[in-house]
């Protein structure tokens, strides 16, 4: 019973070869089976995120949350998607046909795909790939491409701004996220992420480098698009950003699809930090693993859901500054440093490696505070000579008012 | 239908021949139950389960599955779409379908010119993608290295970050 998955395939094989069915039609059967169940448990998931989250929302925000459909209001999400089912789809005749009816299928297709290659458990994944890691870091693209394409079709300003913020923020954030996944793959020596779990039977990467797992959740955390990075949707701002002409369930694929990627962010940080389904008994127990992979992924979204529900949005130079003066200096710095260490102690024991990263991880973020503290204190005593103006306004306004110069 | 071989207890295979990864695929957990690898053994052909390694006449390949679930994952958002399309009211109205900008009249066309500064983010970005492809191959590989390939990456790492600094100096990457 140790290995629920392994027993389930080979009862499953048992029977397809006492139905008479060759082996090769068996192979197929299986693999579309289990990407399938994958897909398929994966689109499911977004019920219970959606209702998790708001519940967590409510709790932090002194409210109660959904609580009249189903017990707990757990049947919330379900009712929800049924009104989005039954409203009129409306497409704008302005619009962009092509672009607009390919632009959420892709925004779905981006995540569910990221799904193909995370290991569940020990025995229990899509496929192994051996170039996993770059497979997530295209394939989760994808989506950013749906984004931009639905503010483009929509011929509307304010999903083109929407668009435009896109390119600045996915595009950007993608870089440093890219370079933190860098870390487990040099650590590892392997881009497959089931070899990046079982290289962390010692010691979790997020242990050894704990600010390259820090920067990987701030990165992904913006390329998710959600609070405080919420700025191609931000409905004060811009209306609802790059989906203001998509309705019924056209959007709630949007909605899927983000929710879906915030899981899969907190399952990518179990998978390349903290050791994925690996615990106390999992090697043995691979069901186990499955519990554990699913408990870190769990947190890891709680994490999401609370820095959503506790940081304002923030405005849109403070998230590029963010991004190109301050988390990809830091990880050039901190690869750089780590690559070094790493391959001068590679004889040494696994503690004083180990040791040895962590501590340059703590410098590298000492480094980062230091140079932050000092350039804010600069900037505060330079603020009093800047005639107010540009930077005091809420950044949308200024940047909708230049556009619309622009145009006319 | 399947070929069980018995695994020898004694495994030993050096790391950089290709079939340890196939090894450690078959054995995520590493626990030492796989032996030496038959030589006629092929990564594609078999499932590894407890002490056997069961052997099947073909298996498809990882890309197939990759190819295999995209299709699926194209039906996911459809289905649903479709679903709203048949059952949704349809009537549309020349109000309802007017551009939605909160109730203000649109004035002008919607393709506006967009400002430089999106595009130099762009550009900066095609840079250091181009960077993750040439990095990642050697993240992998420079434990195997001598020191002075290691060093070397490095290099070209702090490169691209001049190349950066260069961008930042030249006033590029401030919002404007």
């Amino acid at each position: 019973m140790g290995d629920l998955f392994t027993t389930v395939s080979n009862w499953l094989n048992g029977i397809l070869a006492e139905a008479g069915i060759p082996p090769e039609a068996a192979e197929w059967i299986f693999a579309v089976g289990r990407a399938f169940l994958l897909g398929v448990s994966g689109l499911l998931l977004v019920v219970f995120l959606i209702w998790f989250e708001r519940k967590v929302v409510a709790r932090m925000q002194d409210r109660i949350g959904p609580n009249r459909v189903g017990p707990y209001g757990l049947f919330q999400t379900l009712a929800d998607m049924l009104k989005l089912v039954l409203k009129e789809d409306m497409v704008p005749p302005q619009a962009d046909k092509i672009l607009f009816h390919l632009a959420p299928v892709l925004a779905v297709i981006g995540v569910v795909g990221l799904w193909a290659v995370i290991p569940l458990a020990a025995t229990a994944y899509g496929v192994d790939l051996n170039v996993g890691v770059l497979y997530l870091a295209a394939t989760g693209t994808l989506g950013t491409l749906g984004i931009l394409m639905a503010g483009w079709s929509s011929r509307n300003k304010f999903a083109l701004l929407g668009a435009f913020r896109t390119v600045a923020q996915l595009v950007s954030y993608s870089v440093p996220a890219m370079l933190a996944m860098l870390v487990p793959v040099m650590l590892s020596g392997t881009m497959s992420l089931a070899g990046i779990v079982a290289a962390q039977d010692g010691f979790w990467f997020g242990v050894a480098a704990p600010l390259a797992a820090l920067v990987f959740l701030i990165a992904s955390l913006a390329e998710v698009a959600r609070a405080p990075f919420e700025l191609l949707e931000a409905e004060s701002e811009i209306v609802a950003g790059f989906h203001v002409e998509y309705s019924g369930i056209r959007f709630g694929m949007f909605f899927a699809a983000e929710f879906l990627h915030a899981f899969t962010i907190g399952a990518l940080l179990a998978v390349l930090f903290l050791g994925g389904w690996r615990g106390p008994g999992a090697a043995e127990f691979p069901t186990l693993g499955a519990l554990y992979f699913a408990a870190k992924s769990f947190a890891g979204y709680f994490l999401l859901v609370w820095v959503r529900a506790t940081l304002p949005r923030i405005r849109i130079d403070q998230m590029l500054d963010f991004c190109w003066k301050v988390l990809t200096p830091a990880m050039i710095v901190l690869i750089g440093a780590l690559v070094l260490v790493n391959r001068a102690l590679a004889g040494t024991s696994m503690w004083v490696r180990n040791g040895a990263l962590l501590g340059v991880n703590v410098l590298v973020a000492a480094g980062v505070i230091s140079l932050l503290s000092r350039s804010q204190s600069q900037s505060h005593a330079g603020a009093h000579g800047r005639a107010p103006g540009k930077g005091a306004q809420p950044c949308a306004l200024a940047g909708m008012g230049d556009e619309a110069e622009a145009a006319s | 239908m399947f070929h069980v071989l018995r695994i020898p207890r004694d495994l030993k295979v050096p790391r950089d021949d290709g079939r340890i990864f196939l090894l450690y695929r078959l054995s995520p957990d590493r626990i030492p139950r796989c032996g030496v690898i038959p030589f006629d053994f092929s990564p594609h052909n078999c499932y590894h389960t407890g002490h056997f390694l069961l052997e099947k006449s073909i298996m498809i390949s990882d890309w197939g599955f990759i190819g295999i679930f995209f299709f699926l994952a194209i039906f996911f958002p459809i289905v649903p779409i479709l679903t709203g399309v048949l059952l949704g009211p349809h009537k549309p109205g020349a109000v309802k379908n007017e551009t939605y900008e909160c109730g203000i009249r649109t004035r002008g066309p919607a393709r506006i010119q967009f400002r430089a500064s999106y595009y130099l983010y762009a550009l900066v970005f095609l840079i250091f993608d181009i960077e993750a492809v040439f990095l990642f191959p050697w993240a992998v590989a420079h434990g195997q290295f001598p020191l002075y390939a290691a060093v070397e990456g490095v290099l070209f790492l702090f490169l691209i970050g001049a190349g950066l600094a260069y961008v930042w100096r030249k006033g590029s990457l401030s919002w404007r």
